[in-house]
Order: C-alpha cells, then sequence, then structure tokens
C-alpha cells in the first residue's frame, strides 16, 4: 500500500513538472518586437513633432510680444487685417499644420513601414 | 549575458537586448498566463502585454530580486487584471471543484497502467478547475520551480499562505484522483 501511496505522490510530481500542452507561438518573439519598434518610432515622431510644434508656436508668441507690446496704443495695420480675416488666417494656418504633420510624421511613419516590410 | 548587463541594455532601449529577455523568460510568463487565465485564446496577446510593461518599466527595477521574480510578479498583476475585466473567473472555494470531464474509457481503473501522458492530462484537468490563487502557487511552484520567498515577492501573499495552498492543492487533486482511478482509493483512505 505504501509503495502504491509513494507511486501516486511521485507521479503526481511529475506531472505537475511538465509544462502545459499548449506550446508558445514560435513567431512570438519577433511579433513582439516589432510591436515594440512600432511603438518606440511612434513616441520618437511624436516627441519630434511636439518639440518642433512648441519652438514654432514659441517663436510666433514671442515675435507677437516684441510686435504688440511696442505698439500698444497704436495697432499695426497688418494685426489689424488679421483680426477682421481671421477665419481665413485660422484655415491657413491649419493647412500649413497639416502639412506640417504629413510631412515631418505620418510620411516618416509610413516610410519605415514600408522600408520594413521588404 | 547577465540580469545587470541585460538590464542596462533595456534601460538604453536596445531592441535586441530586449529580444534576448523575451526569449529568456517566455516561457515563465507563457506558462504563468496559460494557468491563470485558463484562455488559450488570449494568452499571446496578454504575454506581449507583459513584454511591453516589463519594457517600460524597466527604470523601476531596483535589483532587489533576480529578474525572474520581478518578470513574474508583473505576469501575475496583469493576469489577475485580465481575469478581473474578463470576470470570467469563478471565485469558487477550492471545496467546489466540478466533475472533471475527462472520457472514463481513457483512464485505467489500475494506476499502474495509466501511462505518463494520461497521468499529466488528469493532473492538468484538475488544476484548470482549481481556483485562481490555487492554479498561480501549483505553476509557480512545481513548474517554475521558484521557492516559497520569491512565490511571496510575486504574488504577494504570505509564505504561509503560499504553503497553505500548495499542501491544500496537492490534497485537492490526490482527492479528484480518487473519482477517476477506484485503484488508489484505498491509499487515500490510509492517508
Amino acid at each position: 500500500m505504501k509503495d502504491l501511496k509513494d507511486n501516486l505522490d511521485g507521479r503526481i510530481d511529475d506531472a505537475l513538472r511538465q509544462p502545459p500542452d499548449f506550446i508558445i507561438p514560435v513567431s512570438f518573439t519577433g511579433n513582439l518586437v516589432k510591436r515594440l519598434e512600432k511603438q518606440l518610432a511612434w513616441k520618437e515622431l511624436l516627441s519630434e513633432f511636439g518639440i518642433k510644434i512648441a519652438l514654432v508656436a514659441g517663436a510666433l508668441i514671442v515675435l507677437l510680444i516684441c510686435l504688440i507690446f511696442p505698439a500698444k496704443n497704436d495697432p499695426l495695420p497688418w494685426i489689424d487685417w488679421i483680426a477682421r480675416n481671421r477665419f481665413t488666417v485660422a484655415g491657413l494656418i491649419g493647412v500649413g499644420m497639416f502639412t506640417v504633420i504629413i510631412d515631418q510624421f505620418l510620411l516618416k511613419f509610413m516610410f519605415r513601414k514600408f522600408r520594413k516590410s521588404f | 549575458m547577465d540580469d545587470i548587463a541585460l538590464v542596462n541594455a533595456l534601460k538604453s532601449g536596445n531592441t535586441n537586448a530586449f529580444r534576448f529577455l523575451v526569449d529568456k523568460h517566455r516561457n515563465l510568463v507563457w506558462h504563468m498566463v496559460l494557468r491563470m487565465t485558463n484562455r488559450q485564446e488570449d494568452a499571446e496577446d496578454l504575454c506581449q502585454e507583459v513584454f511591453i510593461r516589463v519594457f517600460k518599466q524597466i527604470d523601476k527595477f531596483r535589483g532587489d530580486s533576480k529578474l525572474s521574480t520581478w518578470i513574474g510578479s508583473i505576469a501575475y498583476n496583469a493576469c489577475v487584471d485580465h481575469v478581473r475585466k474578463s470576470k470570467r473567473e469563478v471565485l469558487s472555494s477550492a471545496d467546489s471543484i466540478g466533475a472533471i470531464n475527462l472520457v472514463q474509457s481513457d483512464v485505467s481503473p489500475l494506476l499502474n497502467n495509466i501511462d505518463r501522458n494520461t497521468m499529466k492530462r488528469l493532473v492538468h484537468k484538475i488544476i484548470e478547475k482549481m481556483p485562481l490563487q490555487y492554479r498561480t502557487v501549483i505553476t509557480l511552484f512545481h513548474l517554475e520551480e521558484f521557492s516559497y520567498r520569491e512565490i511571496e515577492e510575486i504574488t504577494g501573499m504570505p509564505e504561509g499562505t503560499v504553503k497553505s495552498y500548495l499542501s491544500r492543492g496537492r490534497e485537492i487533486i490526490r482527492q479528484k484522483m480518487t473519482e477517476l482511478i477506484p485503484d488508489i482509493q484505498p491509499v487515500l483512505f490510509e492517508a
């Protein structure tokens, strides 16, 4: 009886040490590294884009401050023109931003993806 | 490459180091995810999620424990989150494990006549039916060969609780065996 008990315990131990039947796919590591590289590329492009936008916006703000403050009581004619045509100006800035996004961000990302598929 | 060199390479964003890390620890994460979620369908995505978390949180690794233990704790937390979200886990007690659905003709009434593969299948089926804590502790101790202390670090369960789950888990396996293999019933009565 003791032999049978030892046998049972030994066989349970052996079964517990065996891995599940369902094995990890061969392509697992490759797929995961690709996913990580994609995430890192997005992060890099986003931060690069953010820095550029911040630089341009910062420069514009400084420029405007420099122009507006000295002429506080005598607004420049072109500022008055911008105020009157604000929707047109906003539209132009929007198109400019879209072009910058496509050029600096999406095109780079697409290019990297396209290059890796070869 | 040792753990410190690997961690330093990962901190500098080296994707080759990441590949090395995944190859080294993928079985640990895979086994934990499979056992804890009981879902083969979600296993690959969840494993990927675990390794991405490892990469993002690598700065938090202070080297107080082994890298495998730290990765195990990230896998454990990810699996617990996943189980909570999916709400599939039946929070049953170990005493209310249902019948083990195996083809009875596969199982010989004599222990000595049961081959290794069938024994494995039986034991694994029983583990699948156990509550989450039991499955986790049994997998970490027997399959991944972590110590009680390391299992405590991974799961946050006190060492005494880990020992208790292991001992109770083994008892459940032996009890369930009696339902399938009449030959061993006297052994359990004697025990």
